[in-house]
């Protein structure tokens, strides 16, 4: 026989173990839980603002920014050959009213060229009030999501308030939240209803488990005439009337909506900004990161072919910023915001033009370790990438990618 | 000298017996197909029935008729053989529709904040209505296979028009044609769900012509026929004592 | 047995985490707590041990660098000030480790850290061990209008003894399996319907 204590008591051990199991992982979360590589060697996102950080429902956000397809594509990941400007939130807490990607919009999936630089602008409507750390996102099939910096956003206000109007091409003008939706309820009151009185009318024939059952071994190949006329009669009149309700409603959708589409898919190309480098070339020479030191350290070969000098004044990589603030200056946009404000500084001075200079550069900062950059080094592919702001003597800028493979030094 | 006495001796008493099972039995049942139906709808047809912006004129058409039929054959051949009750499809259809509307208002509502007009269920109680009426009237498994099973298939699409109808009116978006649905799909940011994702048509069944809808309904309807012997088959298979044998 | 699927909850329950005063080790992750304020802990002995990282007890005595990244931007802002001193006893595993004792803190510290600003949010404390140890570790930030303080006990020199922490998760499941595997053998066949004679 069966010990019941002990089965109780083996299954309580057993679930406990499962949920302690469970919720051991999961620790590290969102953009940080991405590997390293991934973060440096795909999509490279700068200059990327929000127009505000605090608004009511019903009002507009706008985001805006620049991404750069790193040119040493990781070999592993898809290529942008389908790709989506999304938003990163939980839930609706905006609804997207617009998305522009080098000012063409961006609600079709795009394709996109490797080495190649875009802008992008989202306008966002407050729906819900909720504070959000709210990112850039772009989804690439079969690549998943490669995430741009992020803000913490507070929306105020009430969801009751929130209204999405549209007219449509017919002239009539539509409220996005509840549109559609009593018509649809009002069919699936009116079946189930139907399907309600059928199971009811079979259930209210008394037991039916046992009896029916009892029943069908005991008349064996004539068990079918359990079933009476009447029933039969029922199935009868409930086939036809199905039939003439769906021909009634279909016919009756359509006079009421004369014009419908198909739902529109289907993919566009968009060309690529001008080159940001300008002119200036630039290539790692070697890389290694210190360990101990949180220090990225590399030897960059620049040739500038402007015709002014220029100086580095920043490195960007996986959304964080090193500034080199003798040069170019930017503060944090919140306690999210990883930006080493005084993280980089670099041996060698100004490239003349014309001239090829090594220039030593040193990016330091916790953000290697807190954002888990430093992961790179146990990659099977243990190579960085990023991109580096040169800036001239009138504040031109030229960005050019830099990548190579990395070695870690311990001491 | 037996140990085994029955305690039932009137008929009366016999009748409370049964009713009470019915009662033990009926709501338990109803609660397992409502959890393994509703697990089986989500993955195989889950996005294309979530929403709005995926019902489309082919993949939807095709996709829900074809993995919705597996429950209601495999109960007909449960509830009409061992019972002759003819309410396999009703029971299952009607069941999978109270989780969904659980579902999406608790979930995607609740929890996500999505508009519920933007995850409202396929409708799919006609359909079963004709499956269960064929088997009715026909008393036969086998001509339920054939014609019910083509009836459930292309009977979707329509009854499902006067749902998804208003949410296919076109309108000019940011210098973009969209359907209501996409807009909808559109506007309401899934970080997860980009539009690549939509397994929706593109372009049009050249062979045919231009009419996609009553191509992929004959289609749907078709290999619901033969799914619908399939799971007659595995309905048979599971409904058996021997599972119970040994535990 | 009952015995048996104790220790195999209790040892589950202890990969989830563990901590030392301040310290924790939350997963694959091991933090230091000061106040609101969290900051990730690496000790390396790069001598020995190259590549390693640990989480506040060193398992050598010799050179040895500690590394804080201050996780929350706002203690870039303020100085913080490390100092270790030399105990009697090890971590006892308890919350009594995170309480702050001021006669400790009136001590002439093993060694100290002035406080400082970290501005790079990265902080690499030096420091050769010359033989074995238990030690208290303090870490004392302070900012404009607020200043709070983490006591840490570590040892050194006391290789960590038992299961390794990657492995505590394998072994518990594989002891489940085992155990369920046990009992379903010394288990007499069930027969349903089965008749017995009284």
């Amino acid at each position: 026989m069966l010990n019941i204590k002990k089965t109780i008591l083996m299954l309580i051990a057993f679930m406990i173990a499962c949920i302690t199991l469970y919720a051991a992982p999961a620790i590290a979360h969102g953009e940080k839980s991405q590997a390293a590589y991934l973060r440096m060697r795909t999509l490279l996102w700068y200059d990327v603002d929000v127009s505000t950080v605090k608004l009511k429902v019903n009002e507009e956000l706008t985001m805006t920014g620049k991404f750069y397809w790193f040119y040493d594509w990781p070999n592993n990941i898809a290529k942008p050959e389908v790709a989506f400007l999304n938003i990163g939130i939980p839930g609706p807490v905006f609804v997207r009213k617009a998305s522009y990607i080098n000012g063409v919009s961006g609600t079709n999936s795009t394709r996109f060229d490797i080495g190649e630089t875009y802008e992008f602008k989202v306008i966002l409507k407050a729906r819900r009030p909720a504070r959000v750390h709210m990112h850039a996102l772009m989804n690439v099939k079969e690549a998943g999501p490669l995430i741009g910096p992020g803000r913490w956003v507070e929306v105020t206000g009430n969801q009751a308030d929130f209204i999405n109007e549209v007219t449509t091409l017919t002239g009539e003008t539509i409220d996005l939240e509840t549109y559609g939706l009593a018509n649809a309820v009002k069919w699936h009151i009116f079946w189930g209803v139907i399907a309600a009185a059928y199971l009811l009318y079979w259930i209210f024939q008394g037991p039916i488990l046992i009896p029916r059952y009892k029943k069908v071994k005991l008349l064996g190949d004539n068990a079918d005439d359990m079933i009476s006329t009447t029933d039969r009669m029922v199935g009868l009149v409930m086939l036809i009337g199905t039939f003439v309700v769906v021909t009634w409603s279909y016919f009756n959708a359509y006079k009421e909506y004369p014009v419908t589409i198909p739902l529109q898919s289907g993919q566009i190309t968009i060309p690529a900004l001008p080159d940001a480098a300008r002119g200036v070339n630039a290539e790692v020479i070697d890389a290694k990161y210190r360990v101990p030191g949180r220090a990225l350290e590399f030897s960059l070969k620049v040739t500038n072919n402007t015709n002014s000098p220029i100086k580095l004044g920043e490195y960007t990589a996986a959304n964080i910023r090193w500034m080199n603030p003798e040069v170019s200056t930017a503060e944090p946009a919140d306690s999210h915001d990883p930006v080493a404000v005084a993280g980089l500084t670099y041996e060698g001075g100004s490239v003349m033009p014309g001239e090829t200079k090594l220039l030593k550069v040193t990016c330091t900062d916790a953000a290697w370790e807190t954002y888990r950059l430093a992961k790179l080094i146990y990659d099977p592919d243990s190579r960085f990438g990023g991109l580096v702001f040169f800036f001239d003597e009138e504040g031109n800028r030229s960005v050019v990618a830099i990548g190579g493979p990395l070695i870690p030094v311990f001491i | 000298m037996s140990a085994v006495q029955s305690a039932i001796t009137t008929a009366e008493q016999q009748h409370r017996i049964y009713k009470a099972f019915d009662w033990v039995v009926i709501p338990i049942v109803i609660l397992v197909i409502t959890g393994a139906f509703h697990i089986h709808a989500m993955l195989t047809m889950g996005d294309w029935d979530f929403w709005i912006d995926w019902k489309d004129r082919r993949w939807w058409v095709t996709v829900t008729p074809i993995s919705l039929i597996f429950f209601p054959a495999a109960l007909h051949y449960l509830l009409w053989t061992n019972f002759r009750l003819p309410f396999g499809a009703t029971l299952s259809c009607s069941v999978l529709l109270i989780g969904e509307w659980a579902n999406r208002t608790a979930n995607f509502v609740g929890w996500a904040y999505f508009p519920l007009n933007m995850v409202v269920p396929a409708e799919i109680i006609p359909m079963a209505l004709c499956l269960d009426a064929i088997l009715l009237i026909s008393r036969s498994l086998t001509i339920t296979g054939i014609i019910g099973s083509m009836v459930w298939g292309v009977i979707f699409y329509p009854s499902n028009w006067a749902l998804i109808a208003p949410y296919h009116v076109p309108i000019e978006y940011n210098g973009v044609m969209m359907s209501v649905a996409d807009l909808i799909g559109y506007n309401y940011v899934r970080t997860g769900t980009p539009e690549y994702i939509r397994i929706i048509e593109e372009g049009t069944l050249r062979t045919f012509g231009e009419d996609v809808t009553p191509v992929s309904a004959f289609f749907a309807g078709f290999i619901s026929v033969f799914m619908y012997f399939i799971w007659l088959g595995i309905g048979a298979w599971f409904a058996k004592t021997t599972w119970a044998k040994r535990i | 047995m009952y015995k048996m699927v104790y220790a195999v909850v209790l040892m589950m329950i202890s990969t989830v985490s563990w901590g030392h005063g301040g310290v924790m080790n939350e997963g694959n992750e091991c933090k230091l707590r000061v106040g609101p304020y969290v900051m990730n802990f690496s000790g390396y002995q790069l001598q020995k041990n190259a590549p390693m990282q640990f989480c506040d007890d060193l398992p050598t005595v010799g050179e040895s660098y500690i590394v804080l990244d201050f996780v929350d931007n706002k203690l870039r802002d303020m100085t913080v000030n490390f100092r270790v001193i030399q105990a009697d006893q090890p971590a006892l595993g308890t919350a009594e480790d995170g309480i702050v004792i001021d006669s400790e803190l009136a001590q002439t510290p093993f060694f100290e850290i002035p406080a400082k600003r970290y501005p790079q949010g990265t902080m690499k404390i030096t420091q050769k061990f010359e033989k074995k140890g238990h030690f208290v570790g303090y870490v004392i930030v302070e900012g404009e209008n607020e200043k709070y303080i983490s006591r840490f006990p570590f040892s050194v020199g006391y290789p960590q003894a038992g299961i390794p922490e990657s492995l505590k998760i394998p072994i518990a499941v594989f002891l489940v399996v085992i155990i369920f595997m046990i009992w379903l053998a010394r288990r007499k066949p069930v027969e349903l319907n089965e008749k017995r004679d009284d």
